[in-house]
């Protein structure tokens, strides 16, 4: 393999893994917060890509210039999209927040099986064309290592790291959610308003999610109903490998993942695509379930 | 009187956990609450902070600055909190993987006014709110001599440390009324001592109500004990009454072995 060649597929396994960090930071916040594996987050990221290709039809009959077309799809798809988390949260969970996880998980597995139906019936269960905004113009000469995609990708998901890291630890809010997914009752105890800061969680985890599917959509110019399942699978697994409820952990586990697949699918073959994650899925659970970065954290009595 | 518990039961299945009772708090006082272990006297804390629903019975605190009355039955926790309640656990719960500094922030969450939407926008409400809860949250670390340790993480801190750490903490509440739950397990000798002179410190702007074991230290700091055993309430009185009150002797040791 030559060196070139290495970069590429390492660039592009750079480029999957940024995706699978948006998604899994949802995951890995809500469970951190209520230890919840939210399975209806995967299908936000869908509703982001479809919400944004609407907004872009419609929008597109205003004789709008390009990009201030596009700023506007954008925002208000992200909007959109964290309406759904805030609702998802308040009809699915809120209620039942407090009974045994076992229900909360049934909820959330109902929830997603709910809007992928929903966006079938109605939308459409074919593939849908998606305006390639986002196009694989080379941007270096001679080599193929970086293109433009990419770089929009990756800077996106920097800059998102970067805010989220902000809020999360310099913002009252970031306080109190750290307050929560360390000890909930004493958190409670000491006044944090709880059921704003879940909110609060669930909406800023669907808008990483909605940009993630906005970006995807965008490369690769195809959107299907079914298309949050796969890769809120994989990015759960992502956080489960950097070690779930932990949002560094959440980060690496999906560049692992992004890389491995990447990897995976030159050396090996792109049959099997979607099998590596499910085989460190496998490895985590057995050589160190509690993940990466996460930490053994004992039940409390 | 600052807090009064009326007829309080808890009922656990076939235990009677709390069986009946009722005491009252009156302003400025520390008041003791002792008891063998499995006594209730947690289970008491548990109820007043709405931990748990009571059984039956109800619990009122006075709030006589802003001259309010709440009657705590169907009051969730953050909003007895708010109520101007604050407490600390046996087994002492701080927030491990914040700093010290942070842990007392969280506290002054009751205050604050400003929503998220001000935080967005950054209203000059949410900037001066967010100025003065560092400038008080350093002053009350230096109230409970924490300052040195402001930006170390809540787990790294001594045992003795984290005790103060979780009183500051509630402290940091605005409470009216302060339950601490064993402040001095675990603690030795000198550092007990410290948490007296804290309790007296504290007292003067707060009442507290405390469950402890340290007899030499309930006699010196308490107004008032109140002894419950079985889950009902055995005596109550100053802390010489107390002492040498017979049933509560032999709840401590047992009855007298004699024909």
């Amino acid at each position: 393999m030559s060196l070139e060649y290495f970069l590429q597929v390492f660039v592009s396994g750079f480029t999957r893994g940024s995706i699978y960090a948006l998604i899994a930071l949802g995951y890995t916040m809500v469970y951190g917060i209520i230890q919840l594996i939210n399975f209806a987050h995967g299908e936000i990221y869908m509703i982001g890509a479809f919400s944004l290709l609407i907004l872009i039809g419609v929008l597109s009959m205003l004789n709008l210039p390009v990009l201030a077309l596009i700023l506007i799809a954008v925002l208000v798809s992200i909007l959109y999209s964290a309406g759904y988390g805030f609702t998802i949260e308040r009809l699915a969970y809120r209620q039942i927040r407090n009974a045994q996880r076992l229900s909360l998980l049934i909820s959330a597995i109902g929830m997603s099986m709910f809007l992928q139906n929903y966006v079938l019936l109605a939308q459409t269960s074919s593939f849908l064309y998606f305006p390639k905004f986002l196009e694989d113009i080379p941007l270096f000469q001679n080599t193929n290592i970086l293109n433009a995609s990419q770089a929009v990708i990756f800077s996106a998901t920097a800059l998102i790291m970067i805010l989220l890291t902000v809020f999360v630890r310099y913002t009252r809010t970031g306080k109190a959610m750290r307050a929560l997914s360390q000890d909930r009752t004493m958190a409670v105890l000491v006044g944090v308003p709880t059921n704003r800061t879940i909110s609060i969680t669930f909406i800023i985890g669907s808008i990483t999610a909605a940009i993630g599917g906005g970006l995807v959509s965008a490369q690769i110019g195809q959107i299907h109903f079914y298309m949050g399942f796969i890769a809120g699978i994989k990015a759960f697994v992502a956080a489960v490998l950097g070690g779930i409820g932990n949002i560094p952990g959440a980060v690496l586990g999906s560049f692992i993942l992004g890389l491995t697949e990447s990897f995976g699918t030159t050396l090996i073959s792109s049959d099997y695509e979607d099998v590596f994650a499910f085989i460190i899925l496998i490895l985590i659970l057995i050589v160190k379930p509690s993940g990466l970065l996460g930490k053994n954290r004992s039940e409390k009595v | 009187m600052i807090m009064s518990v009326e007829n309080l039961s808890m009922v656990f299945g076939g235990l009677r956990a709390v069986d009946d009772v009722s005491f009252h708090v009156n302003k400025g006082e520390v008041v003791a609450l002792i008891g063998p272990n499995g006594a209730g006297k947690t289970t008491v804390f548990n109820c007043v902070t709405g931990l748990y629903v009571p059984t039956h019975g109800d619990v009122f605190v006075y709030d006589n600055e802003n001259v309010t009355e709440h009657k705590l039955r169907g009051m969730t926790p953050d909003q007895i909190t708010r109520a101007r309640l604050a407490r600390t656990f046996q087994n002492i719960r701080l927030f491990d993987e914040m700093t010290v500094l942070e842990n007392v922030m969280v506290g002054f969450h009751v205050k604050l006014k400003s929503r998220l939407f001000d935080a967005i926008i950054r209203t000059s409400l949410h900037k001066k709110e967010e100025k003065s809860v560092l400038a008080d949250a350093y002053s009350v670390l230096e109230y409970f001599q924490l300052e040195e340790h402001a930006n170390d993480v809540a787990r790294s801190l001594p045992y003795g440390y984290r005790r103060r750490l979780e009183i500051a903490r509630a402290y940091a509440t605005d409470p009216i009324l302060l339950l601490l739950d064993e402040p001095a397990a675990g603690l030795n000798p000198s550092e007990t001592e410290e948490l007296s002179k804290l309790i007296i410190r504290l007292q003067k702007e707060i009442t507290i109500l405390l469950i402890e074991h340290d007899m030499s230290m309930v006699m010196k700091l308490a107004d008032r004990i109140y002894v419950m055993d079985h889950g009902q309430l055995l005596a109550h009185g100053s802390p010489d009454e107390i002492k040498n009150d017979k049933d509560v002797i032999s709840a401590y040791l047992g009855e007298p072995i004699d024909a």
